[in-house]
């Protein structure tokens, strides 16, 4: 299942979002040895501070055991602000049918659920969470900052990433930039290969009382 | 507790200068029974002045940072050690104090500060930030509080963070003057020929802050008009790699 945190309820998700941030520092600062910042086990970055939309994903143990992170490509990205080098002299995209993903992390048990391609099925969930959280907003795109891992993981996912330019090293790894495709297609290619016809993603419809 | 920190955020949100960013947390950290904060962000090079943003008694803010104190002190000694939060004072057990240390910690003690609840932030490369909440002394109302909203502390800590990070430092130069990123943003998006009032909406921000923002910008470059703020701004961004 998959929860979308807008700023509007960060308020009523502190806790989960205090998980969120723990999921990446294990990921991002234990796991891949990333030059985050980080306080105790805790790991936000400056982009955190642009009231991002988050997509959480639960275990079946309702653990936060992924989340993903989303920003308006009309305004500050890490594409346009941090990782410029990898635009290949192109402008960064800056459309209001276009988000960017960042901080994307999954940290699964190890007998977690697999489809049939050796994709864990929580990896789909949180692909068709990004693809039903762009088709909700008019989206046709989603550009993101990613390895060369993930790279081959999305493929192999039949969701390809759209490269922009060449890859470049970043810290100890390879990045890449490029464009995810947001459409029914895509929808539908995911939910095939990842064996989950249902929507995925939910978000609260109120507000809390003042 | 949610209410807190929704509010908190709002409130960070449209922080303009320290003041705004101090009242923020002053008024969040009172919501949790913690009276007495102190931002501290260490500067990238040993000699700049570290940021100070605080609650604190003034006198002893600005002798803290007339002394260059954060070279001593042996609280911003400890969170560049290491990440996780602590507390010091009386009853958190003993530091290991030079005699100049235990000056300083005397010295602090005439202002009514002798314990409290610190939140080391680091990047990759080594600490750059701590933020602490003090109390007069080991107040059960203070314990409570810290050991109650520890978590959602820190993580407020690092939110805020970010945000003075975003709204006091890195300037953008045009023509020789220093913008404000959120000024240079509020002015970008004027060349595009966005009004006010869609800026705000691009930016997150209320219409008022944007006409804000631009006022500044204009006085700062030193015209009258947005189109000659924008004609400056165009100018610059040709100049530009």
């Amino acid at each position: 299942m998959m929860q979308l945190i807008s700023r509007d309820h960060y308020g009523e998700f502190v806790e989960e979002l205090a998980d969120m941030h723990r999921l990446r520092y294990r990921v991002f600062k234990q796991r891949l040895d990333w030059d985050v910042q980080v306080s105790g086990d805790l790991e936000v970055d400056d982009f955190d501070a642009f009231h991002p939309i988050y997509l959480l994903q639960r275990g079946r143990d309702g653990r936060i055991q992924g989340c993903v992170r989303l920003l308006p490509s009309t305004g500050p990205t890490m594409l346009r602000d941090a990782f410029g080098v990898l635009l290949n002299g192109e402008s960064p995209p800056a459309s209001p049918s276009i988000w960017e993903s960042s901080r994307f992390a999954l940290d699964v048990h190890n007998d977690a659920a697999a489809a049939v391609s050796g994709i864990a099925k929580a990896t789909f969930e949180l692909f068709i969470g990004m693809v039903e959280f762009g088709l909700a907003r008019g989206l046709n795109a989603i550009v993101t900052v990613t390895d060369l891992r993930m790279e081959r993981i999305l493929r192999r996912a039949s969701w390809p990433l759209k490269r922009i330019g060449a890859p470049h090293a970043i810290g100890t790894t390879r990045a890449i930039a490029g464009y995810l495709e947001v459409s029914r297609d895509a929808l539908a290619r995911l939910r095939r290969e990842g064996g989950l016809e249902q929507p995925v993603l939910w978000a609260p419809v109120t507000m809390a009382t003042a | 507790m949610h209410r807190v920190f929704q509010t908190f955020i709002d409130r960070l949100s449209e922080s303009v200068d320290r003041a705004d960013l101090q009242s923020a947390l002053a008024d969040a950290a009172g919501a949790f029974g913690l009276h007495c904060f102190a931002y501290l962000s260490l500067p990238p090079r040993p000699d700049d002045k570290p940021l100070l943003i605080s609650t604190y008694p003034t006198e002893w803010t600005t002798h803290y940072l007339q002394s260059r104190y954060e070279r001593l002190d042996p609280v911003i000694l400890q969170a560049q050690h290491g990440t996780d939060p602590f507390e010091w004072g009386l009853g958190a057990g003993a530091m290991i104090l030079s005699k100049r240390q235990q000056q300083f910690f005397d010295e602090a003690a005439q202002f009514d500060i002798r314990s409290g609840f610190t939140i080391p932030i680091h990047d990759g490369r080594g600490p750059v930030a701590a933020i602490t909440f003090a109390a007069h002394e080991r107040h059960p109302a203070f314990s409570r509080g810290v050991e109650r909203h520890g978590e959602v502390l820190q993580f407020m800590a690092l939110h805020y963070h970010a945000q003075v990070r975003q709204k006091l430092s890195g300037d953008r130069i045009i023509a020789g003057v220093a913008l404000s990123p959120r000024e240079f943003d509020c002015l970008r998006w004027a060349a595009l020929g966005k009004s006010a009032g869609d800026t705000a909406d691009i930016l997150g921000i209320k219409r008022r802050t944007t006409v804000f923002h631009l006022e500044n910008a204009k006085q700062k470059l030193g015209v009258r008009t947005i189109s000659q703020a924008v004609a400056r701004y165009s100018a610059s961004m040709r100049t530009m790699p």
